[in-house]
């Protein structure tokens, strides 16, 4: 599959402590790929290592098949990218840092877009004041315009969702998944698990500088979750399901099993003669796997066959 | 070819709209105005003193209402702002006031009680220099007004603006342009536009290096504007003094100091990557100072001593130009040989050799380049903070 980002062994160490132990990460193109992982897991780092902000200690990593930090200069209008917390100069106008940016990276198509970019953010009423006015939730906003200021190809976003109100948080999913209809490349990196849950189609977790998890959002979500099975004879199916070994619950007149898939439970009742009127694979949220893989850095679960 | 010099028009469009260099521009402006004007206080007070002798409203009798600055032989009358206005003329040598010893009730020797302020002058030095005071006035006032025409002026301001408070607004406005960008966090939004350390860190120079050169440009325009007004208020009429070649060697000569100190800070402000981090070059260059004073055979490598050697200060004269700086070595170093039984035979002196001007530039641009390949490395090697 055609990359847009690709890393091999990419790690980064400060000193003696390690932020990003060697990950290889690859990103489809036309993905809206999220990259979880809690505070302090080392994506920040990656992206900065990503943009060439950050020089990694090993490894090596390649945007839209070009080399990090040796062919940046190339794709450089093709990538646009959201840092935490945007910086921009605070005594002059939004308007004016966009076009100070278009000019930064000699992109004169780039001042057409910046009036269109501005309304599509939502900041084009006040586009004239000057930064230092704006609050955090305006600078992330102007951080999203400035990401897309060149048209680009591929789009990386480090937490955009933070410091933004509900009714900013959903136009900004509205304005991520409208780039990915556009046939864009998005490598969203996040800790709010419901907003990525909403939006993106792969995900990678990380967790203390470890890659626990790379592949689809489904394939992360549904496998071995929990089953729900509605059956006659509860205290017979009960007594099979504990001697294959299975932890089950009754609930009311349902059964819940951990960790069985759906299928061979059902294919173990009905060889005794047990046959469910009702089986249902319940997909586990993201929340409780996130917390599984990031609370247990040691044991990296491996993703379903065929999911990388 | 106009894309490569998108982040040099960038970095430019914004310093344009930098208040803070807009004031400290401003400050310096001012600061270099004060210097114009103080040229002309010693002109108007000979001039005006000159008139005084001339209709004898000053004599021999009451010139003592001026102060007098004495050495055993002559004297030179000094102005109520302290400095010496007109020639010396010289006095009858005095015998040296002789105290009585102690215990006597001897009275002291005449003609003096104690020396008083002004030396030992009596009325009768004035009356016998007063017929040839009034034509070395003139003269006197003549040359100072040959110093303060507009060519001479134009001169002395462009040496001035290439040391002290020149060097003062360089460095201080590098520092701004440069620094508060690391604090804000711009570099990182920057870098993520345009990769290209190497360029970048040229658009930040050539940035710098405009802003310094039209500085300095305004500073040579304002002051010679108003050296103009300052002239007409002092009734100055001088033509003449050094040729326009003389004036545009010392006016690039200064801006080349400028630039060198606007480089170092810059490239002190890209590796320190602080706010006021570009202030360093200051300490850098004075360390440069100290240490080609201690070792003399660095007098041909290090900065400070190109710059005075291609802008000598003019003595006497802080205010309008001639500050307090490293001045050109050129004492002679002295080698002594000695008997075999270690007894001192004799000393000779062998002065140092003046670096040529040509030489003092090639340094100072080597520098420049050597500072400019400094910020490279510092962006480069390091990674850009969060």
């Amino acid at each position: 599959m055609d990359a847009a980002i690709e890393t091999s062994g990419l790690s980064k160490r400060f000193r003696k402590r390690i932020a990003v132990q060697p990950i290889d990460l690859t990103v489809p193109r036309g993905s809206l790929f999220g990259y979880l992982g809690p505070n302090g897991a080392g994506k920040t780092t990656t992206i900065r290592m990503l943009l060439g902000l950050a020089r990694p200690t090993a490894g090596n990593a390649r945007l839209l098949g070009k080399p990090v930090p040796r062919g940046l200069a190339s794709v450089r209008t093709q990538v646009g990218s959201l840092l935490e917390d945007p910086a921009f100069y605070p005594r002059i106008s939004g308007r004016r840092n966009l076009q100070i940016l278009a000019r930064t990276a000699g992109d004169k198509t780039a001042f057409d877009r910046i009036d269109a970019l501005l309304d599509r953010v939502g900041l084009l009423d006040r586009a004239g004041d000057r930064v230092r006015t704006y609050s955090h939730g305006m600078r992330q906003r102007l951080g999203l315009a400035a990401a897309l200021l060149h048209d680009p190809e591929l789009i990386v976003l480090d937490e955009p969702a933070t410091a933004l109100d509900p009714a900013g948080i959903r136009d900004v999913r509205a304005m991520l998944a409208a780039l990915r209809d556009e046939g864009r490349t998005l490598f969203i990196s996040s800790h709010l698990l419901s907003e990525v849950e909403l939006i993106c189609d792969q995900v990678a977790v990380v967790s203390k500088g470890r890659m626990m998890y790379q592949g689809t959002l489904a394939g992360l979500t549904t496998g071995a979750g929990r089953v729900r099975i509605s059956i006659d004879d509860l205290d017979a199916a009960d007594r099979v399901i504990r001697e294959l070994g299975w932890t089950v619950v009754r609930e009311g007149d349902v059964l819940i099993v951990d960790g069985a898939p759906a299928r061979e439970v059902n294919r173990a009742l009905a060889e005794r003669g047990l046959y469910a009127h009702g089986i249902a694979e319940d997909a586990r949220r993201l929340e409780d796997v996130f917390l599984e893989l990031t609370e247990e850095p040691d044991a990296p679960p491996q993703p379903p066959e065929g999911e990388q | 070819m106009i894309a490569a010099l998108g982040p040099y028009r960038a970095s430019l469009a914004q310093a344009r709209r930098r208040r803070a260099l807009k004031a400290l521009l401003v400050a310096t402006l001012a600061v270099f105005g004060l210097i114009a004007w103080s040229s002309y206080p010693n002109y108007r007070q000979q001039r005006t003193l000159i008139e005084r002798l001339e209709s004898g409203d000053l004599n021999a009798a009451n010139l003592f209402e001026f102060g007098f600055a004495c050495d055993e032989q002559t004297c030179q009358i000094v102005g109520r702002s302290g400095n010496p206005i007109g020639p010396r003329f010289p006095i009858e040598p005095q015998q040296p006031y002789q105290p009585p010893p102690p215990g006597s009730t001897a009275e002291p020797t005449p003609p003096f009680e104690k020396p008083r302020f002004g030396g030992p002058i009596s009325e009768e030095d004035l009356k016998r220099a007063m017929p040839e005071l009034i034509p070395e006035f003139r003269a006197e006032l003549a040359r100072l007004a040959e110093r303060l025409s507009p060519r001479a002026s134009l001169q002395s301001r462009a040496r001035a603006a290439g040391v002290f408070w020149g060097v003062l607004f360089a460095v201080l406005a590098t520092s701004t342009l440069i620094g508060a960008e690391w604090r804000w966090g711009v570099w990182r939004t920057l870098l993520t536009h345009e990769p290209r350390r190497g360029r970048m860190v040229l658009a930040k120079l050539a940035t710098v290096w405009t802003v310094v050169a039209i500085g300095f440009a305004l500073m040579l325009a304002f002051t010679a504007g108003l050296d103009a007004i300052f002239r007409s208020i002092s009734h100055v009429s001088a033509s003449g003094g050094p040729s326009v070649l003389g004036i545009a060697r010392t006016a690039g000569k200064s801006l080349l100091s400028l630039e060198v100190y606007s480089t170092f800070a810059a490239a002190a402000a890209i590796s320190i990557r602080a706010s006021f981090g570009g202030i360093a070059a200051l300490a850098l260059l004075l360390g440069d100072g100290l240490a080609t004073t201690k070792w003399h055979w660095l007098r041909h490598e290090l900065p400070t001593q190109q710059i005075a050697r291609l802008l000598p200060a003019p003595a006497n004269n802080f205010f309008g130009g001639g500050y307090v700086w490293w001045t050109p070595l050129t004492g002679g170093q002295v080698t002594c040989t000695t008997s075999p039984g270690g007894i001192l035979v004799d000393c000779k002196e062998t002065p140092l050799s003046v670096i040529p001007s040509w030489r003092a530039i090639v340094v100072l641009l080597a520098w420049i380049a050597g500072a400019s390949l400094l910020a490279w490395v510092g962006l480069r090697s390091r990674d850009v903070p969060q």
